[in-house]
């Protein structure tokens, strides 16, 4: 057994030490909240290389996978290495940006600096209010409906089943429902407000169609071909089921609203 | 013939979705135009005997372009003008029909095999459609970043 020497190198408080630590969990703070914010694999892996090296690592080893991110940073003989979770955040593209642009500038910068502009931007990047969110996404659900050729009752439908769903979705979201299920109630209740008043309108199948489409799970799907497509293989294939079981859950719910209704 | 009234409900469409990404308010007129140019672009496709597949990738691979070019000018990531604007082009008729066929097929009593087959056809049919189609935009708007020259990154 070799004795345990305490040599200064070995020293937690080592200044070499200390410091390629702190340059180990800024990087991985980014790459963390790039993953968080919804960047594809590749976005992710090259964000945090480039901040490592840019802090002063002499070599950056990055493995990401869909809900953890470990980086290895290497410098002066000394190598540290950490794991981090990365939990579901929701998408947010204008924190994205920021991120994206402090990361190409982080070679400009102090550790102490480039911190302190993380925590502005994850501290600032606002989000809309729920209220217009929701609304919002209803009038993506009515303009989908006269996309497809729907009448202005369908319309009208489209938009208010939309909204609804899209309220119940994110009602379910914050008390931790599984995908799955926010999508299947989501997309029974949006076509239920489409089927239940139908008489209303003489295209109810492009109504009842384009009420569930909020639920299109975009960024996994784009997110997840992105990843294949850049031989990220792994990720790719489990944003892709995770988008399949989207899919699954709001299939269900419209199959389960339309026999409830009797249109099936 | 395409319609450029019809295609003006693709930007409150991609609007909606947007706003669900948090773009940033400055951008949102960006996507909004971007989402109109990619629904003429398919529904222009379609229209000159293109089969949807085609037009669609057309339209998403046009816009995955302008994402891809007017990121890094605007200090946007790209994926903020790439992924809201081809979500109007979800070809809805296609899926709705493919739901109500499976619909139709699930509930019958079997008594007409004929038309139990023929549901089932138009099940499966309008179901690989739709899942090409999905295919087809996912590919369109990413391929371009992935023929960027060296000197640009994933991050941008």
């Amino acid at each position: 057994m070799v004795p345990v020497t305490d040599s200064p190198t070995d020293s937690p408080t080592d200044p070499q030490r200390v410091q390629l630590e702190a340059i180990l969990q800024t990087a991985l703070d980014m790459g963390v909240r790039v993953q968080m914010c919804g960047g594809y694999t590749a976005r992710v892996r090259a964000t945090t290389q480039r901040v490592a090296l840019a802090l002063g690592a002499e070599r950056a080893e990055t493995w990401v996978s869909s809900g953890n991110i470990g980086l290895a940073v290497y410098r002066g003989g000394w190598s540290r290495t950490s794991v981090r979770n990365t939990p579901t955040l929701g998408v947010n593209f204008t924190e994205l940006s920021q991120l994206s642009q402090l990361s190409k500038r982080s070679g400009q910068l102090t550790l102490d600096q480039l911190r302190e502009q993380m925590a502005q931007i994850t501290g600032t990047a606002k989000r809309y209010p729920l209220s217009l969110v929701v609304v919002m996404l209803g009038v993506s659900c009515g303009s989908f409906a006269a996309l497809f050729g729907a009448d202005a009752a369908g319309i009208a439908l489209a938009a208010a089943g939309g909204s609804a769903g899209a309220w119940l979705r994110h009602e379910m979201v914050r008390r931790q429902f599984k995908p799955f299920i926010y999508c299947l109630f989501a997309a029974l209740l949006s076509a239920s407000v489409v089927l239940g008043p139908s008489a209303l309108t003489t295209t109810t199948q492009q109504a009842v169609t384009a009420s569930i489409l909020y639920l299109v799970p975009g960024v996994p799907l784009l997110n997840g071909t992105a990843d294949l497509l850049t031989s990220n293989y792994l990720n790719g294939v489990v944003r892709l089921t995770r988008a399949s079981v989207i899919l699954l859950g709001a299939t269900l719910g419209l199959a389960l609203a339309l026999l409830v209704w009797g249109y099936a | 013939m395409t319609s450029l009234w019809s295609v003006l409900w693709a930007a409150p469409a991609a609007t909606g979705f947007a706003m669900l990404f948090n773009v940033r308010k400055r951008a949102l007129p960006i996507v909004a135009a971007i989402a109109v140019l990619a629904r003429f672009v398919s529904d222009y496709g379609k229209d000159q005997g293109l089969p949807i597949v085609a037009s669609d990738f057309i339209a998403a691979f046009i816009v995955g372009a302008i994402a891809y070019a007017l990121g890094p000018r605007t200090g946007e990531a790209s994926p903020v003008y790439a992924f809201a604007p081809v979500i109007p082009l979800i070809p809805g008729a296609v899926i709705a029909e493919a739901l109500t066929s499976l619909m139709a097929w699930i509930t019958s009593d079997r008594t007409d095999e004929a038309q139990a087959a023929a549901d089932f056809i138009a099940a499966a049919s309008s179901g690989f459609t739709a899942a090409a189609i999905l295919l087809a935009l996912c590919l369109g708007a990413i391929s371009p970043t992935l023929l960027m020259p060296r000197t640009r990154t994933p991050e941008d």
